[in-house]
């Protein structure tokens, strides 16, 4: 540090003269900076706010801030140094806990995650209440209001664990406690005026206003980057190739083609599914009646067939064409159905750069509904299977279709319900989450006509083509 | 306490209301003595010195005109910069003497500067005017500033250096300030 000359020491002289006014005298203390961070950092990270992203920019600001703050008083003891120990694990789980919730993997350890984020606030606060009660003199007063704050944080976690059942009593509990929180830091800091010029302020290698930067940035770069990669799982497609088909299969396509089937979508049909699909006697289109869904004029050009089977069994098809609606990011196709669903595969084709390909869907969860009517007796029960995909980059001529296997015997109805719904999320969502709601959906049903809840039964004479449906 | 109620029992019971007001602000002349002088023995031994002063001194404290703090940071900051100034003579071998009367001309010239550096303080941002008392009424060395403002030494020098600089353009150059 360069040496004082005469304009420094005539600055420090007249300042004799010119005492600072009050306001500067109270910013100038060792303690004040850094008791600022921690009782903000606790107010943002106890206290959250459920909209435009606040709820993940106040903590993320809240913790860092407590960083800052128990950095600063880190040399002063023991207690203090568990304190800063604990708010960089703080930082850790915050980065831990949004990075996951860019992903489909939020809830991946969830409980261990947040009782350790729990266990790391209340060792932070225990570390202000001892550190605090060692720094100041015992003929000065002690710093009650931290372990106040100690224990209306232990109230809040308590509340916040049974409010689910305490509903808005228990939430009413964790409002004022948190507005306790808030009195005993204010307190604290009003004690500190006098008691707080014993705490000591260690040093830094980085700046705090860098410390800033450098953690909300990088955490938004990283959260952004993660949230558009995992929003973004392009098919891996493979070319369509355009050798002719084996005998066999070429038989299959001619089977499914005299049962009513239309020769152009029998022949887009993919080798593996004609194979399930060999041995049909009978492909029985929805019978009458408007379609489900909120695509009436069938916009989308969804065609969709019962294949009935010597055996009961019952595949559905459901081709369609996703043109209109796709979306870059991520796009959601689910078939639902009253009945019990198996075997759901499927199959996008689009071309990029001139050349045809295809995908197969990646079916993965499965989604029960069911309701009641007046009478207390099953009205409906629904299952459907999803799958999420994302269109590459440049791809047109978009269209796809489902096979499911559908149990009837398990469907109790009178109708045999076949829904598809196309969801889309023009945009990466945080946090992670599947589309929401449909685009589109289209439905058809297929009657039972004699009322034994069958559309077809394995016992009938599969020669005298006989079909219950109307 | 508050200042109030600690003058009120000053009124009422020198020695107990002194008792309460050394109790209350004590760790605040220690943390402003440490800063001019550093030196831990020296700290303590100006500490006495002051608390010594302030039996004589608190009588004439009027808090119309200002804050107890700041009116305790000035006594403390004072006689600590006293000492320091009698310590550098003693290590370099000065006399003691005591410094001559400023004549009317210099009076005049020192009220016109400190009204002059009143108005360029003044105008200073916050986080410069905090910085400037630090370093000139406070006379904290940089590690202390840059650890209490939880900056690093050298943006504490930049800054320092940077204001200086802004300071000597609006005051003047050594032989005018």
């Amino acid at each position: 540090m360069r040496e004082w000359d005469d304009f420094d020491c005539t600055l420090a002289t007249d300042l004799s003269q010119l005492p600072p006014p009050p306001s500067a005298v109270n910013a100038v203390t060792p303690w004040r900076t850094a008791i600022h961070h921690i009782a903000w950092g606790l107010c943002l990270t106890c206290f959250t706010l459920q909209f435009l992203y606040l709820d993940y920019l106040l903590p993320a600001i809240g913790t860092v801030a407590l960083y800052l703050g128990f950095r600063a008083l880190r040399d002063n003891n023991r207690w203090f140094r568990l304190s800063w120990y604990a708010s960089i694990c703080k930082v850790i789980l915050l980065y831990i806990a949004y990075l996951l919730a860019a992903t489909p993997f939020s809830d991946v350890l969830l409980l261990p995650r947040v009782t350790l984020s729990a266990v790391t606030m209340l060792t932070m606060l225990l570390g202000l209440w001892l550190g605090l009660r060692q720094v100041v003199r015992p003929d000065s007063g002690s710093p009650a209001s931290a372990f106040w704050a100690l224990v209306w944080y232990g109230v809040l976690l308590l509340l916040a664990v049974v409010q689910p059942d305490l509903g808005w009593p228990g939430a009413l509990g964790m409002l004022a406690a948190f507005l306790l929180i808030l009195c005993s830091l204010l307190r604290l800091c009003r004690r500190l005026d006098t008691l707080g010029y014993a705490l000591i302020s260690a040093p830094v290698r980085m700046d705090a206003g860098r410390v800033w930067r450098v953690s909300l940035i990088s955490l938004a770069l990283v959260v952004l980057l993660v949230s558009a990669g995992c929003s973004h799982a392009p098919l891996n497609g493979t070319p369509v190739e355009q050798n002719s088909d084996s005998p066999e299969a070429a038989a299959i396509r001619r089977e499914l083609t005299d049962l009513g089937l239309p020769e152009d979508l029998v022949a887009r049909l993919w080798p593996e599914d004609l194979l399930r699909l060999t041995g049909a006697v009978e492909s029985t289109e929805p019978t009458g009646g408007l379609p489900m869904g909120d695509d009436p004029t069938n916009r989308r050009q969804n065609q969709v067939y019962a294949l009935l089977f010597p055996d009961g069994s019952v595949q559905l098809l459901h081709a369609f064409s996703a043109e209109l609606d796709s979306t870059f990011w991520q796009n959601a196709v689910t078939l639902r159905s009253n009945a019990s669903l198996s075997e759901v595969t499927g199959r996008m084709f689009y071309t990029q750069s001139g050349v045809s390909k295809t995908a197969a869907l990646p079916f993965s969860e499965t989604v029960y509904s069911s309701g009641t009517d007046l009478f207390g007796l099953p009205f409906y029960s629904y299952q459907a299977k999803s799958a999420l995909f994302s269109w590459p980059l440049g791809s047109r001529d978009r269209w796809g279709y489902v096979i499911a296997a559908a149990d009837q015997e398990a469907n109790p109805q009178t109708v045999l319900d076949d829904t598809l719904g196309y969801a889309t999320s023009p945009r990466p969502a945080y946090p992670y989450q599947r589309p929401a709601g449909y685009d589109w959906t289209y439905g058809r049903r297929f009657y039972y006509g004699d009322g034994s809840g069958l559309i077809w039964k394995a016992d009938e004479d599969a020669s005298q083509n006989s079909s219950p449906s109307s | 306490m508050t200042d109030r109620e600690l003058l009120a029992l000053y009124r009422q019971d020198a020695a107990t209301g002194m008792e309460a007001l050394l109790r209350q602000y004590t760790p605040l002349l220690r943390y402003v003595i440490g800063g001019v002088l550093r030196h831990p023995q020296d700290t303590e031994d100006c500490l006495s010195e002051v608390s010594l002063a302030l039996w004589q001194k608190l009588e004439r404290f009027d808090p119309e005109r200002g804050s107890l703090p700041v009116w305790l940071t000035a006594v403390a900051r004072n006689a600590a910069l006293n000492a320091l100034q009698a310590r550098l003579r003693r290590e370099r071998n000065l006399p003691e003497t005591p410094p001559d009367p400023p004549t009317p001309e210099q009076e005049v010239l020192r009220r016109e500067r400190t009204e002059q550096l009143r108005e360029t303080v003044s105008r200073l941002s916050e986080a410069d005017r905090q910085l400037f008392y630090r370093r000139y009424y406070y006379l904290q060395p940089v590690r202390q500033i840059a650890a209490e403002l939880g900056m690093t030494e050298r943006s504490v020098e930049g800054r320092l250096y940077r204001l200086r600089q802004k300071l000597r353009q609006e005051l003047g150059g050594d032989g005018d300030a």
